[in-house]
């Protein structure tokens, strides 16, 4: 039944999304094309990326068992580019704070879902063989939804200019966790030597609390309004 | 335990199919491939963390029952249960997947298929490749359409014959890396049921696969299935839906096995002529092939790299004799290294053909004194003189054995000799020693070995390997029969030379360095018949052995024997080494219970985001 294990992992990644945008009420405001530019910038932003650490970035001669710091530290730094990306998004859209958020967070995680998710789990999970990776794989999909809309909360409140003076540091703090968040993990994995739940687990713990701090301080900010 | 090295791939040897999004093109390690490397004592801890899981489960499933014996069950006490059976439940599950599973999901490995051949009209060995079934443990009652793993303890004549009767899709057998730790009775059945195993033909492939930790994990996990089928219902059907890995192996082969018929038999011949007109000849012979139930590891250590080697030495050894005139005695001494010797002594057969019927002059037409063939002789303390027909006293291999016994009970007393008298039968399909070829040409000839039933199981194993053999033993075999012949080609005690005087001392002694380099030579390569005409390993032996043969011995020849296309005397079959995929899956049931989980989680999202959306618009 290994067409139902696909079906199974596709459900686990793609419900999730179906059911925020059901329920942030996007359905309402007819935001689906909206949601498909955002898709569309998010391609547009990737490449760029990659065009840029081709051409200015060398290639790791190390060797493979050592992990070069330094190196992956300034290519999460190209990681800036998502959020004028989002930045870019939010601007283009009229509406209210939560709008804009959903809209770009939607249309970027969606993106990022069929890019990069639908085809290892396509040619993946359909196998004969069974490896819990595909799970994992799906999970981090929907950690993946969380994080965007608190990155993309993060952005709209950076962009403010009603932002109180205290407010600056934490939003410039989460900003920068949000980018660096993968060079983290990363971190984590090669000097605690973690197995891939407990990775899944440490990603869904820093994301849970970068979404939380961000929810607070967004929350705050529109009741301050 | 630091993860190890793959260049540009992920650390359980995948390729990278999941590249983080933003890091697609520096091809940096994938975040959730960080598994750690199998290692042994990682096996074992998962394993042990499994048996106190099923401890647990166990535990919890008395509890349950126990619970469920009360008539009245309210329903905070039904709540409770439900919650306790599931914390418990995800707490197995953490516990065990707390770290991925140590092996990879498919794993891809070379096999060595049992031989098959065709020998005077009588089929051999099994008929099958393909291989597309479950893998079970050999103590499992239920066999039938499953390939059954097998390490070499469970290799039994009860256990294979049972497996072949249920019809089991295919056998495979793991082979430890050090055979020097299996004991010694272990090795003993082996070599029986093997022995019986190729007596027969069956359709049912039989694998043979060296081990390592992918196939060792699976050997374990197959068993402890095996064993849990006693325990109770309930952990059963928990462990069938939840935690069971079951083991898919793949042979996938569309051609159809063919015949080789282009195999060859190469035979070498040297001689150290004496002096004198007419001289009688002494042929030495051993046959240099090795037979085994997979013709890829047969290394045929004892049976009979010894043979070759001791006659490696005796040429080297005699040759310095034969050197200088004074010591050359009034004998020529030939030397013989023949192939096919396991498939009914085929080299010997039409060398002897070639030399007594297609050429002009031979050694073998004048006399002959006899024929001496070693097979067999690198271990043990007895030496049988193997003949056709009880020697008459006062020819010459009557008084060969005299002086054979003389050396025996002077220098080795303890070494025990033995004359074992087979008639010939010839309505028997097989040739049990290399002398019986040359008593059908009325050639008198015996052979020398510690074994003493031609119909041995150590005469052809896949256990016979360089560990097994004993290099002294191998090396007072070797003295003995070189003595022996020193005494009677000069006729020492005629000439009232004392009984112990050693002809071999000093400069001429045994060397022990160039023996065992000779056998580790022998016993690097399989020197399976099927394998020794084309591949380039085997070639380079026999060239070898040429060369050796050319440093020594005059008037070198190497005859190669092509079999007759229409009646070949022996049919080899192709397909010795496949490549086996074997896939770690997952039963229906699991798919089914991973979908219920997947639909809980679903629920649960669902309702904590209208939660949130709710709260959301309540804010406003």
């Amino acid at each position: 039944m290994t067409l139902f294990h696909f079906g199974n992992c596709f459900a686990l990644a793609y419900f999730p999304y179906f059911i925020t945008y059901k329920c942030s009420g996007l359905s309402e405001y007819n935001a689906f094309w909206r949601c498909v530019q955002a898709g569309a910038t998010y391609l547009f932003v990737q490449l760029c990326k990659m065009l840029f650490l081709a051409t200015f970035f060398p290639t790791w001669e190390g060797g493979a068992g050592v992990y070069d710091f330094v190196g992956e530290f300034m290519k999460s730094t190209v990681d800036l580019a998502d959020l004028l990306g989002l930045h870019l998004v939010m601007s283009r859209n009229a509406g209210k704070g939560e709008y804009k958020i959903m809209v770009a967070a939607m249309g970027w995680a969606t993106a990022e879902l069929v890019m990069s998710r639908f085809l290892p789990l396509w040619v993946g999970a359909r196998g004969i063989e069974f490896d819990w990776k595909y799970i994992q794989m799906s999970f981090d999909s929907n950690i993946s939804l969380v994080h965007y809309i608190a990155m993309a909360a993060v952005v709209w409140m950076f962009t403010r200019y009603d932002l109180p003076k205290s407010f600056r540091l934490p939003v410039t703090v989460l900003l920068a966790l949000c980018v660096y968040k993968a060079f983290l993990i990363e971190l984590f994995v090669h000097v605690f030597l973690l197995g891939s739940w407990t990775v899944l687990l440490v990603k869904a713990v820093l994301t849970g609390a970068i979404s939380l701090c961000s929810l607070f301080l967004f929350v705050t900010l529109v009741h301050s309004n | 335990m630091a993860p190890s090295p793959h260049s540009g791939a992920t650390d359980c040897g995948r390729k990278l199919e999941y590249p983080e999004r933003t890091h697609a093109c520096t091809g940096r390690t994938c975040q959730l491939h960080a598994e750690i490397p199998l290692a042994g004592n990682r096996t074992k801890d998962l394993l042990a963390a499994k048996q106190q899981c099923y401890q647990l489960l166990h535990c919890a499933a008395l509890f349950i029952n126990m619970n469920g014996e009360k008539t009245e069950m309210t329903a905070r006490q039904d709540v409770m249960l439900l919650s306790s059976a599931a914390v418990l439940l995800v707490l197995c599950v953490q516990h065990l997947h707390g770290s991925a599973l140590p092996a990879v999901s498919s794993y891809e490995f070379s096999a060595y298929r049992m031989q098959q051949y065709n020998l005077a009209r009588q089929k051999h060995g099994c008929h099958g490749a393909i291989v597309v079934a479950e893998a079970r443990s050999a103590d499992e009652p239920l066999l039938t359409r499953r390939c059954v793993i097998m390490k070499v303890q469970d290799f039994t004549v009860e256990k294979y014959f049972e497996a072949l009767r249920q019809n089991a899709a295919a056998v495979l057998i793991l082979l430890p890396q050090n055979i020097s730790s299996v004991p010694h009775e272990t090795v003993k059945s082996f070599m029986v049921t093997e022995n019986e195993a190729l007596q027969k033909e069956t359709l049912i492939p039989l694998y043979v696969v060296p081990e390592d930790e992918q196939l060792l994990y699976m050997y374990e996990e197959v068993k402890q299935a095996a064993a849990s089928r006693t325990s109770s219902i309930f952990v059963r059907v928990l462990r069938s839906m939840v935690t069971a890995t079951a083991f898919q192996i793949l042979v996938s082969n569309n051609n159809a096995i063919k015949a080789i018929t282009d195999n060859t038999i190469v035979t070498l011949e040297g001689v150290l002529p004496g002096t004198g007109e007419d001289a009688p000849t002494i042929v030495i012979t051993a046959h240099y092939d090795s037979y085994g139930l997979a013709p890829w590891l047969s290394y045929g250590a004892d049976s009979n790299g010894s043979g070759v080697t001791i006659l490696l030495e005796l040429a080297r050894l005699f040759q310095k004799l034969y050197s200088s005139s004074s010591t050359r005695p009034q004998y020529n001494l030939m030397f013989s290294l023949t192939g096919g010797g396991k498939y009914n002594f085929l080299g010997t057969k039409r060398w002897i053909e070639e030399n007594l019927d297609h050429a002009e002059s031979s050694l073998l037409h004048d006399s002959v004194a006899f024929v001496l063939c070693l097979d067999t002789v690198a271990k043990g303390d007895e030496l049988y003189v193997h003949v056709s027909r009880p020697p008459k006293p006062d020819t010459p291999l009557h008084s060969f054995i005299q002086q054979l016994e003389e050396v025996v009970s002077f220098r080795f007393p303890w070494v025990k000799v033995g004359l074992v008298h087979k008639k010939i039968n010839l309505v028997e399909s097989t040739v049990a020693w290399e002398h019986e070829r040359y008593s059908l040409r009325r050639i008198l000839g015996f052979t020398l070995s510690h074994v003493e039933d031609p119909k041995s199981e150590l005469r052809g194993s896949i256990l016979d390997t360089m560990s097994q053999v004993d290099s002294r033993k191998l090396k007072r075999n070797g003295i003995i029969i070189a003595e022996a012949l020193a005494r009677y080609m000069y006729n020492l005690s005629d000439k009232g030379s004392p009984k112990d005087v050693q002809v071999f001392k000093g400069h001429l002694d045994f060397q022990d360095s160039r023996m065992s380099s000779l056998m580790s030579f022998l016993t690097s390569v399989p020197r399976a018949a099927q394998l020794l005409h084309k591949e380039p390993s085997q070639i380079l032996l026999v060239n070898s052995l040429e060369h050796e043969f050319k440093s020594y011995l005059q008037q070198v020849h190497r005859h190669t024997f092509r079999q007759d296309k229409r009646d070949p005397d022996i049919t080899f079959y192709d397909q010795m080494n496949q490549p086996i995929v074997m896939y770690r899956v997952k039963p229906a049931a699991f798919d089914l219970f991973l979908g219920g989980c997947i639909t809980a989680y679903l629920g649960i999202a669902y309702y904590s985001i209208q939660e949130t959306g709710l709260s959301g618009n309540r804010l406003h």
